[in-house]
């Protein structure tokens, strides 16, 4: 069956076409908010969230957007208005999930495995303005309205995050930051 | 001469240099080569993997609230198959137990009187006398076994690989006990053992799966 064929019965409440389009798009959702999450209990919750809001809003895909491309924007969506409420429950940052303990093989699972934990280790704000630019590929007019920051807030974010990122995977490379003297 | 701090660098990735910034760059070695790698992490943040399948618990969660909101109208749909899916997650759990345990007995095992045989050639020689040394040992024992897995996966037959899905599912179901368990021990090298295992072969399975041609990606 084809996709539009699932979307059109899915919109009419049929079972097995949810779940047909669940099953297809889920590892996608599920990716994008465990991004924004950093654990997995948090991911679940996001990710369902996501999926009832485009369920919910099924009737109104006109399909001038890819499926995939729509129900990404919700995921992120989900993701971002995830956050702010846990923010405003919790009222502060909380402490970072453990990054799972023990190594890895292979050198682009190291090197994504890095990066996840990186991420997981930035605050919120940043973590949240590096995702959406750097990994989305939204604008710093698109993070600023999502957000409800001014683009510079969100530039001045996302420079901040990426230095941080950076000291975060390259210790090292903080002997380069700050007053430091060029060999050359 | 003071270096470009890491904000200034991760702003050159977007926006020009000014003309004291593009002329400490072309003089430091340093800044550039720091430039190259904070590129090469942006760019390897774009190709992160963008497919994680959700733990199996999930479906039925979002399926009780889909069906609590009035936005499924069918009945639910027996799935046969998630016995069947516990099970394989059990015996898979249990052969990888067994095989890491094999794996990694030759440094955790051995006795300082009689030296297991090397399992993994150059990384049981001799027995770890220090901690980095041991995880030094593992990270080795635990390459060359994920290496063989993969190497054994390649030679298994068709019929034992041609349902990456339920073979996801039962990874999923072994990734959730270690979770669990590391939580409990996070430093036990054999449940770590268990967990990188697995972790691999999930990452395996989902290449398999976004790889696989045609519209049903499943």
């Amino acid at each position: 069956m084809s996709e539009q064929e699932l979307i059109d019965k899915a919109r009419t409440g049929d079972a097995r076409a949810i779940r047909a389009l669940y099953d297809r798009h889920a590892p996608r959702v599920f990716a994008v908010v465990r991004r924004f999450a950093g654990d997995d209990a948090l991911a679940e919750d996001w990710a369902q969230e996501a999926w009832i809001q485009a369920i919910r809003a099924l009737p109104d895909f006109r399909g001038t957007a890819q499926f995939t491309t729509w129900l990404h924007r919700i995921a992120i969506n989900a993701a971002l208005q995830g956050r702010r409420w846990r923010e405003r429950r919790v009222r502060h940052e909380e402490p970072l999930p453990p990054a799972l303990p023990g190594p890895t093989t292979g050198e682009r699972t190291v090197l994504r495995l890095r990066l996840e934990r990186a991420l997981q280790q930035l605050p919120a704000g940043m973590r949240q303005v590096l995702i959406l630019h750097d990994v989305e590929g939204y604008t710093h007019e698109e993070i600023a309205e999502a957000l409800g920051v001014s683009p510079g807030t969100s530039k001045s974010q996302l420079f901040k995050a990426r230095a941080k990122m950076r000291e975060l995977l390259a210790p090292a490379a903080q002997a380069v930051n700050g007053e430091g003297v060029c060999r050359i | 001469m003071s270096h470009l701090d890491l904000e200034t660098l991760a702003r050159l990735i977007d926006e020009p240099a000014t003309a004291a910034e593009a002329a400490h760059l072309e003089a430091c070695a340093e800044c550039r080569s720091e430039l190259d790698a904070l590129r090469d992490d942006i760019a390897a943040l774009k190709e992160l993997p963008d497919l994680l399948p959700p733990p199996p618990r999930a479906w039925p969660a979002l399926e009780a609230r889909l069906r609590a909101e009035g936005l499924i109208r069918e009945p639910a749909r027996v799935h046969a198959g998630g016995a069947r899916f516990r099970l394989a997650a059990s015996v898979a759990l249990l052969i990888l137990g067994g095989i890491s345990g094999f794996a990694l007995r030759g440094w955790i095992g051995a006795s300082p009187a009689a030296p297991m045989a090397t399992v993994v050639p150059g990384a049981a020689a001799s027995t770890p006398a220090t901690a980095d040394e041991a995880e030094r040992a593992l990270r080795e024992a635990e390459a060359a076994y994920l290496a063989a897995l993969a190497r054994y996966a390649e030679f298994a037959p068709a019929s034992r690989t041609s349902d990456p899905v339920a073979r996801l599912a039962a990874l999923e179901d072994i990734l959730f006990t270690t979770r669990e368990a590391l939580n409990a021990a996070p430093a036990d090298p054999i449940i770590n053992g268990y967990h990188l295992s697995a972790l691999a072969q999930r990452e395996a399975t989902v290449r398999q799966i976004a790889l696989t041609p045609g519209d049903r990606w499943y």
